[in-house]
């Protein structure tokens, strides 16, 4: 239910462009797992407070994916993260995917998260 | 063209109206004691009634839940985290999410977990918030100037004169960033000496007190830090 407070934040992201927003893609990095169907109400709820601001936002997924700075080596989500406590976790603060798992090329925890982390908004600007 | 945004700054100041005073107890060097006297502060202006919070910062470091022994606690998840109580005090840490598990994260990353807890964390109505921070000017430091303009800065340091010139040079980043910064603290203090805005003397049982609140405010330092919090209440220029 955290989303909320995502929410609150896209929704005040967009009021603040200096140019009107009446079209955006929120981005929902699989890393942090986002509930869709909370995520989504509450920016209903939230732009029903607003008076005359009613952009289509349209929401899209990312793939995680990491790359090794030890190794070098590409690597997904696929393998890791089973354990419900572990994924909680990183559902609240995704740079905790280092703590708790490994590049499967060499080990390391010394990766970078290359795509698919967490929130993100785009807009088309002309 | 398309626009990327990071969304999340855009709402850190909202979750930090209901504060009114944010001190950042920093130190530029390891060890120092910017985590005692962060745990102690609270706890002293918890005690004198005021509404409080502590958010640990130093995430691969973190020790605070281990000082005021606050284990086994996690965030209430309503329209964002609510931060638990411990001893009183409204407390925020990595340490929740690490399944007691080492915190090994390079600098940008830790920022961005900063950037994070900072747009999740309900704080509500507080008085004061007390932030301890890493070691040293870091990025999870510039991260925290960033998003927080408005938090006075304490610094800490040691007799030690290493500790003193290392201070130096970095407050002269501080000040640039035109931080509030009422004077340093002097910690592990031996003899009384002029020119700090407090002194904290070394205090043998207040190491061997960790993890025991009830022990803690029973030491000398936990004395000589509600006085530095009274001081601060009554400082008009912060
Ligand atoms: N006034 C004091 N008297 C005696 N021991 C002290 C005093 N202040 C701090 N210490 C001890 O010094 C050690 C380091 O203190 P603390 O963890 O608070 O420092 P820190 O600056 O937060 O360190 P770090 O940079 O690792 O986060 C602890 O064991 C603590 O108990
Ligand atoms: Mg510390
Ligand atoms: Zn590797």
């Amino acid at each position: 239910m955290h989303e909320w407070a995502l929410a609150e934040s896209v929704i005040k992201t967009l009021k603040n462009q200096k140019k009107r927003v009446s079209k955006a893609e929120v981005i929902f990095g699989k890393l942090q797992d986002i509930d869709r169907e909370i995520f989504s109400f509450a920016i209903e709820e939230l732009l029903k407070q607003e008076k005359d601001f009613r952009p289509v936002i349209k929401i899209c997924e990312e793939e995680a994916v990491f790359e090794c700075i030890s190794c070098g080596m590409e690597f997904d989500l696929k393998k890791g993260l089973e354990d419900a406590g572990e994924k909680e976790n990183v559902h609240f603060l995704p740079e905790m995917v280092k703590v708790f798992i490994k590049c499967p090329g060499c080990g390391s925890r010394d990766f970078e998260i290359k795509k698919g982390r967490g929130l993100s908004i785009r807009i088309k600007e002309k | 063209m398309i626009k990327v945004i990071d969304p999340r700054p855009s709402v850190v100041s909202q979750r930090l109206s209901g504060v009114k005073k944010i001190i950042a107890v920093t130190g530029f060097k390891g060890g120092v004691g910017k985590s005692g006297l962060s745990c102690a502060l609270s706890l002293a202006f918890t005690e004198k009634g005021f509404k409080t919070g502590l958010f640990d910062l130093d995430f691969s470091g973190a020790s605070d839940h281990l000082i005021l022994g606050a284990g086994n606690l996690f965030p209430r998840e309503e329209k964002g985290l609510l931060p638990p109580y411990a001893h009183g005090i409204k407390f925020m840490t990595a340490s929740y999410f690490s399944s007691n598990k080492a915190i090994a994260l390079r600098g940008a990353s830790i920022a961005c977990a900063i950037k994070e807890l900072f747009t999740v964390t309900i704080w509500g109505e507080l008085d004061y918030l007390i932030l301890d921070m890493p070691p040293g000017v870091s990025d999870a430091a510039f991260e925290v100037m960033n998003l927080i303009p408005s938090a006075v800065l304490l610094p800490v340091q040691t007799p030690c004169g290493l500790s003193a010139e290392v201070l130096k040079r970095s407050l002269e980043v501080y000040e640039k960033g035109k931080f509030k910064i009422p004077g340093i603290v002097q910690n592990m203090a031996v003899s009384k000496e002029k020119g700090f805005y407090s002194q904290i003397f070394y205090d043998k049982k207040w190491p061997k007190a960790a993890g025991k609140a009830d022990k803690l405010i029973k030491t000398s330092f936990y004395a000589d830090a509600f006085r530095l919090a009274c001081k601060l209440d009554k400082d008009g220029s912060l």
